[in-house]
């Protein structure tokens, strides 16, 4: 299967928690389309809801008339996902692992495990932030890495 | 839009197994941790997290996962889990969980580990 790099999927959805599945969903079918790994799938899936989540919650902050944008394109050995939101973005994160001990003794809030989770999932991922449009998080996964296909 | 969580409550040998169906996300916060609060103010200090019936646990899921760990270290329980797909049992061991819960392939085995 080829995909015109200027064109892709899109997909558009409501700003309200649950809807994240229907971009899960699109992301499996189109990676299970290019190939990819069962176990690899799960991962994008993952990615793909943490990444909807957070536009959805933090982003968009539950506006159902907002709508989160996904982007899904196939670029030189890529896919890439992005999900956009009218937010404010984050900057980008340093890869820092999660106090698990400070979580479970009360000492960090349990919640905010999202961003972390995409790091770890994906093999690149690139936060926009501050701009008039709005922000995105760009998640990329190699097609035919080690992890691959 | 969320789906719900639904929770049954078994004993096994002096172990309560909470089996769960349907999506562990934000929304299972209060079944969840209501469920666990009463068996431990009940005196029930052996627990098994059931995942089998589970299809999808997101991070506001693994957060109260954690928080249940919490309240079981604080009033010196075991909790442990089963039933968690290969994903999940990654995603569990990124985060740290293995630290103060333990994995299993399903209910029996981990009711065995807890006598």
């Amino acid at each position: 299967m080829t995909m015109d790099t200027a064109n892709g999927v899109e997909i558009r959805i409501p700003s309200e928690l649950g809807y994240e599945k229907v971009a899960m969903k699109a992301g499996e079918a189109l990676a299970s389309l290019l190939g990819f790994v069962p176990a690899r799938i799960e991962d994008l899936k993952t990615a793909i809801s943490e990444a909807v989540i957070n536009a959805i919650e933090h982003g968009n902050k539950l506006n159902k008339e907002l709508s989160v944008v996904v982007l899904m394109t196939v670029n030189s050995g890529r896919l890439e996902i992005e999900v956009h939101d009218k937010g404010q973005g984050i900057a980008t994160k340093k890869k820092v692992a999660p106090d698990i001990d400070a979580r479970i003794e009360g000492i960090e809030d349990a919640r905010g495990l999202g961003m972390f989770l995409i790091q770890q999932l994906v093999d690149e991922v690139e936060f926009s932030h501050d701009s008039a449009e709005g922000s995105y998080i760009r998640m990329v996964v190699h097609i035919g890495g080690v992890d691959g296909k | 839009m969320e789906s719900e969580l639904k929770i049954d409550v078994e004993s096994v040998s002096g172990v309560v197994i909470l089996k769960m169906h349907g999506d562990v996300t934000s929304f299972a916060e209060e079944e969840l941790l209501a469920r666990f609060d009463s068996q431990t103010a009940a005196g029930e200090r052996k627990f098994v997290l059931d995942f089998s019936g589970v299809d999808y646990i997101n991070s506001s899921g693994i957060a109260i996962i954690i928080q249940l760990l919490s309240r079981a270290k604080k009033n010196e329980a075991r909790v442990l889990c089963c039933g968690l797909t290969a994903h999940f049992q990654k995603v569990f061991e990124m985060v740290g969980l293995k630290k103060y819960t333990e994995l299993y392939s399903n209910s029996e085995e981990a009711v065995q580990h807890l006598q």
